[in-house]
């Protein structure tokens, strides 16, 4: 059966509904055959039953006719002798039988309409040691009038029940689908003012409730994705109201009256620094912002990391000198593999220069890079600072996020640096994480599993 | 050197304008599309600074134009559409060289010189400025005769400047030019600005006399004497 694009409580009403009839159908179909052919044998039983009274006395009475006529006239019985009648009944008369019966006065069929318009069964029997034609009817109207009413009342249960499974299940079918309603309700009203409401599970542990807490699951990272988005923004707004702000006041002051050359020259220049902190900051925005995306039109390239971070050292090297720490590396050469490199590059550059950033003067800075046997490659940057707490060891990566709260220049950034290595070790496929260092200090830990494209 | 600049942000067109004419070069601003074709298609430039987002008629399409009524003017594509596949875009279109915005200005004044140079094979292996010589091929730097230990990087780096003598040097160019670095938002300018005190330690402070100069808010600039 193909039910077309019904509503779903329509459809579950009406396979509840042809379900239960073709049950009921089969069960009333089974009770009606079975009552008919009881009622058939039982009524041949009793024609049988007559007839072998007629045949009794005929027999007992060594074939006088006469005997029979003691049986009185309301059976239909007829006697014939070589097609002639000898003897029949009032009954038999008065209902016209004997058009029934062909003209060798035999009879293949057992049903008649008699003239009362009734239907007679038949029963006949040749009896040989008097040559004798013996035929009994009986009236099948009882169990015609039964049969009748079996299937009218049948037919009625049937029909009845039918429309209270339909009425029943389409009930039914509403009930079970009220839960579904109420989340679909609860959802609608779901919006971004109310991100921290929860469709109600009632029994956890059915496919309603399964589904109501998918849907929780889902709410609970919607509502963090969409606060980590405001608390972006917000990040984002402030660092770039921050440079305005002083482009802006430096701008305003040195117009504010008359000013040396000099004094010009100054709140210009002071400017132009400001708006290359914003070009910066524009910059990682965007390149946070653009993400994988950014890298649909570029393919990766087979190169040799332990040269890319040989090199990325050397051009750290010197912000580590300045602040008298060492770097000191222990890298395998000629690990080949594919990479985005530029975005790879930036990170590795990014950690460093956050170790750098962080750690003490006369700190210790290392760089390890080896591949294991499973051929992954591993990297390690380690430094003796003061450690990144176990707590705030995820959080770094995100956007803005500083530990000291300190958004000084002197320690510089905006707190991008490290999202922005994330990102570009996850552009290609390898992962990044802080760890406790092996002394104090933090550690670095990136991985990356060998060529996988 | 006539300059035709196609660019509707007005301050953007005009500032560009001054600072060219300041560096002695003629410049013409077209400020809608239409205008900059009618003027490239009667008038005769040296150069084209392009903007790709005009009204009407974009800067591509002007691009496409020229190129298919075979003018082979020089063009330099100025944009705020940095994706690589805008880069490509315009490079494919017939550009010859491609701008961010927001530019460095010296970095226009190098590209300009770069596109209008053309051909001019200028590399020199002995470089000299004032009483600061130095020597591609032996590496080796000396002033006033006498010889500076200078690191390879702070070689390449005055190398670099030296061959920009008198024009001012963006962060942006050294990035790309002696770092060899792409990507612009890597923390690298903290390490230009050590390398450069370095340097300046090495060649300016034992002479008196400082040939490298610290533009404030633009780059960094090799010249002799004062500002």
């Amino acid at each position: 059966m193909i039910v077309g694009p019904l509503p779903t409580k329509y459809r579950l009403a009406l396979w509840n509904a042809v379900t239960i009839l073709i049950i009921q159908l089969l069960v009333s179909g089974s009770v009606y055959l079975f009552m008919k052919q009881q009622l058939e044998l039982s009524f041949h039983h009793e024609l049988q039953q007559k007839y072998d009274t007629v045949l009794d006395v005929i027999i007992n009475s060594e074939g006088d006719i006469f005997d029979v006529y003691h049986l009185g006239q309301l059976e239909p019985i007829l006697i014939s002798r070589n097609r002639v009648v000898l003897y029949a009944t009032e009954k038999w008369n008065q209902l016209g039988l004997s058009r029934s019966l062909s003209d060798d006065f035999s009879s293949s069929s057992h049903d008649y309409i008699a003239s009362d318009d009734r239907n007679y069964r038949l029963m006949q029997g040749w009896i040989p040691i008097y040559s004798y034609h013996l035929f009994v009817a009986m009236d099948t109207e009882d169990i015609d009038e039964n049969l009748h009413l079996l299937a009218t009342i049948t037919v009625s249960v049937v029909a009845g029940s039918v429309l209270v499974v339909i009425f029943a299940s389409f009930f039914l079918a509403r009930r079970a689908m009220a839960p579904v309603r109420a989340i679909t309700n609860k959802a609608t009203t779901i919006s971004a003012l109310s991100l921290s409401e929860r469709i109600p599970v009632v029994v956890p542990s059915d496919e309603i409730g399964q589904m109501a807490t998918v849907f929780n699951e889902m709410l609970v990272r919607i509502e963090d994705s969409f606060h980590k988005l405001q608390q972006f923004t917000s990040d984002a707004s402030h660092e770039l109201r921050t440079p305005l702000t002083s482009m802006r006041s430096v701008g305003e002051v040195v117009l504010q009256g008359e000013a040396t050359a000099e004094e010009y020259q100054n709140a210009i220049s002071s400017m132009l620094e400001e708006v290359e902190r914003l070009t910066d900051l524009t910059q990682q925005l965007l390149t946070l912002a653009r993400g994988e995306s950014g890298l649909a039109n570029l393919q990766k390239e087979k190169i040799d990391l332990s040269s890319l971070l040989i090199t990325v050292i050397d051009d750290m090297q010197i912000l580590a000198e300045e602040k008298s720490q060492i770097i000191t590396s222990s890298i395998q050469p000629e690990i080949e593999t594919d990479l985005f490199v530029e975005p790879f590059r930036h990170a590795v550059t990014n950690i460093l220069h956050n170790a750098i950033r962080y750690t003490p003067e006369q700190g210790e800075i290392r760089v390890t890079l080896q591949q294991n046997d499973s051929s992954e490659i591993i990297l390690e940057i380690e430094d003796n600072g003061p450690g990144i707490p176990e707590s705030e060891r995820d959080k770094v990566f995100e956007r803005f996020y500083r530990i000291d709260d300190a958004r000084g220049r002197d320690t510089g950034g905006y707190g991008l640096g490290l999202a922005i290595a994330k990102q570009g070790i996850e552009v290609n496929g390898g992962n990044i994480e802080f760890v406790k260092g092996t002394t104090q200090g933090t550690m670095c830990k990136i991985l990356l599993s060998q060529s996988t494209s | 050197m006539h300059i035709l600049i196609v660019e509707d942000e007005h301050k953007v067109a005009h500032a560009v304008k001054e600072g060219l004419e300041k560096e002695g070069y003629s410049v013409t601003v077209a400020e809608t599309g239409e205008d900059g074709y009618f003027r490239i298609t009667t008038e005769t430039f040296d150069l084209l600074l392009l903007d790709i987002m005009l009204p009407g008629r974009s800067g591509l399409e002007i691009l496409k134009t020229l190129r298919e009524k075979e003018i082979h003017l020089p063009v330099l594509i100025l944009t705020a559409k940095d994706a690589v596949e805008d880069r490509v875009a315009g490079l494919d279109c017939g550009a010859d060289d491609y701008l961010v915005k927001p530019f460095a200005f010296p970095e226009l004044l190098a590209r300009i010189r770069a596109l209008t140079r053309r051909g001019r094979p200028e590399y020199a292996t002995s470089l000299k400025v004032n009483d600061l010589e130095l020597n591609c091929v032996s590496q080796v730097v000396c002033r006033t005769g006498q010889q500076l230990a200078l690191t390879r990087r702070e070689f390449e780096l005055l190398e670099y400047l030296m061959r920009h003598e008198g024009q001012v040097v963006s962060r942006e160019m050294l990035t790309r030019d002696v770092w060899k670095i792409r990507d612009r938002a890597t923390p690298i300018d903290n390490v230009i600005d050590v390398q450069m005190t370095r340097l300046r330690a090495k060649v300016d402070t034992p002479f008196g006399v400082p040939l490298l100069h610290t533009i404030r808010g633009v780059g960094f600039v090799l010249r002799e004497g004062e500002e």
